[in-house]
């Protein structure tokens, strides 16, 4: 069982990139070698269940970890990590860990980059080249796409339930939240559109207000009728 | 020219179970596909049309080129093809499939991917291509183990089906919305497509 890495290269010349495309996926690997939830011997596991303390760990978990607690503040609480299950930042590490892929993807001069991690679309093109069109899934109805937007630098996430069913939790009520369909957040990092769609999409009709009032990002909403709402920097298809 | 490389991140997806809920008990990490799966590989070729009729839940009929296709920065004619001798070694096992030589654009071929291990079993699909076109993809091999897994399939399977016809004469390059079958499906399309060095 995996996750599917989706890497897209255009450029004049792709003769040279094996090298580079091997360690933009190290990257992805180490992060999960480090973070996953599933493997025992992950440093984030063995810190869960007590076996060593941060100190004792990878460097990358106490990065990480300060960045979560950036984001629980960043969110009003919105998106935390503290889980009755235990700590999980996995809606952080997975944005985290495709932007330094996507750092290593950057040496290869001249050659635009997308990469796509489990619906989570990093990119970068280079000056003169055209953007990179990404469909945004209609949640209703996911043979189709509800829209699309061009990207030529930073990431797009989108957090709903159309694949997975109800798994994003209001912290504050414990409960699932399900009151849009979905949350498309657009933006420089893509660790950040990642968080603010989580928050948002728990946030629910309230969401797209909210991101309203982040600087540099942007959001989509698709209500559960189907009807969208965007903030006001949305850009047009 | 463009060049698509996908692989398997091993259990990455457990980065992303963030506020998860576990819909199948079945498929630990890194399970082997399950027995069943179909030949990996060009398996067909015909200088038959692809029947126009959708048969079952899985066929698509044919799809009239895109009239958007391809502007100038884009793919350049034939330039998409994977590098399969990038990808660090799938977690399912992935002969390699026979290097099959174009054909004309009346030729059909009938190109298996290798089985994809999603969170609820595996995924393999079919693809036939006439040039350098496909033309229909099906889900041959999907879970239906358990009841969540047949209602995941029930709308996901075919709409995929669509929704790879749908990309690819959209010219969209990617797509946001994260998926489990989907994923799988994705990826063992991308080693059909390998398989057919589009």
């Amino acid at each position: 069982m995996g996750m599917p890495a989706s890497l897209l290269l255009r450029g004049p010349s792709l003769g040279d990139v094996d090298e580079v495309v091997v360690a933009a996926y190290d990257e992805l690997r180490h992060a999960d070698a480090v973070f996953s939830t599933y493997r025992d011997d992950s440093d984030l596991s063995r810190l869960r269940s007590g076996e060593i303390t941060a100190a004792h760990a990878d460097p990358a978990v106490d990065e990480v970890l300060a960045l979560c607690a950036d984001a629980k503040r960043a969110t009003d609480g919105w998106f935390d990590v503290d889980l009755p299950g235990g700590l999980d930042p996995s809606g952080l590490v997975k944005g985290w860990a495709i932007e330094r892929s996507l750092a290593v993807l950057e040496q290869l001069t001249g050659v635009d980059v997308c990469l796509n991690v489990g619906g989570d679309v990093a990119v970068r093109v280079w000056p003169g080249s055209l953007p990179f069109v990404a469909g945004i899934e209609d949640p209703r109805d996911r043979s189709r796409v509800a829209t699309t937007v061009a990207l030529s630098a930073g990431g797009l996430a989108t957090s709903g339930t159309a694949a997975r069913g109800l798994h994003i939790i209001d912290p504050h009520t414990g409960q699932a939240v399900a009151d849009v369909a979905s949350v498309s957040v657009i933006g420089p990092s893509l660790m950040w559109a990642d968080v603010h769609a989580t928050a948002a999409f728990a946030r629910g009709r309230e969401g797209v207000r909210w991101v309203e009032s982040v600087p540099s990002y942007d959001a989509l909403v698709i209500h559960l009728d189907g009807s969208s709402e965007a903030t006001t920097s949305w850009p047009a298809p | 020219m463009k060049r698509v490389t996908l692989w398997i991140v091993s259990t990455t997806v457990g980065l992303v179970l963030l506020f998860s809920y576990h819909t199948s008990t079945s498929g630990p990490a890194g399970a082997k596909s399950a027995p069943g799966v179909a030949p990996v590989g060009v398996v067909a070729e015909s200088a038959a049309p692809v029947p126009t009729a959708a048969a079952g839940r899985s066929s698509i009929g044919p799809v009239v080129p895109s009239p958007a296709a391809a502007p100038s920065a884009r793919a350049t004619s034939g330039a998409v093809t994977s590098a399969p001798r990038v990808a660090a070694p799938a977690p399912s096992p992935k002969p390699s499939p026979t290097p099959a030589p174009r054909k004309t654009a009346a030729t059909t071929r009938t190109i298996n991917g290798a089985p994809a291990d999603t969170r609820y079993g595996p995924v393999q699909v079919q693809i036939k291509v006439q040039g350098s076109r496909i033309v229909s993809s099906d889900a041959i091999v999907y879970p239906t183990s358990e009841r969540r897994d047949q209602e995941i399939n029930s709308y996901a399977v075919p709409q995929l089906n669509d929704e790879t016809i749908q990309a690819q004469s959209a010219n969209i390059d990617t797509v946001s919305g994260a998926t489990y079958t989907s994923d799988g499906y994705r990826q063992s399309l991308q080693s059909a497509l390998d398989a057919a060095h589009l």
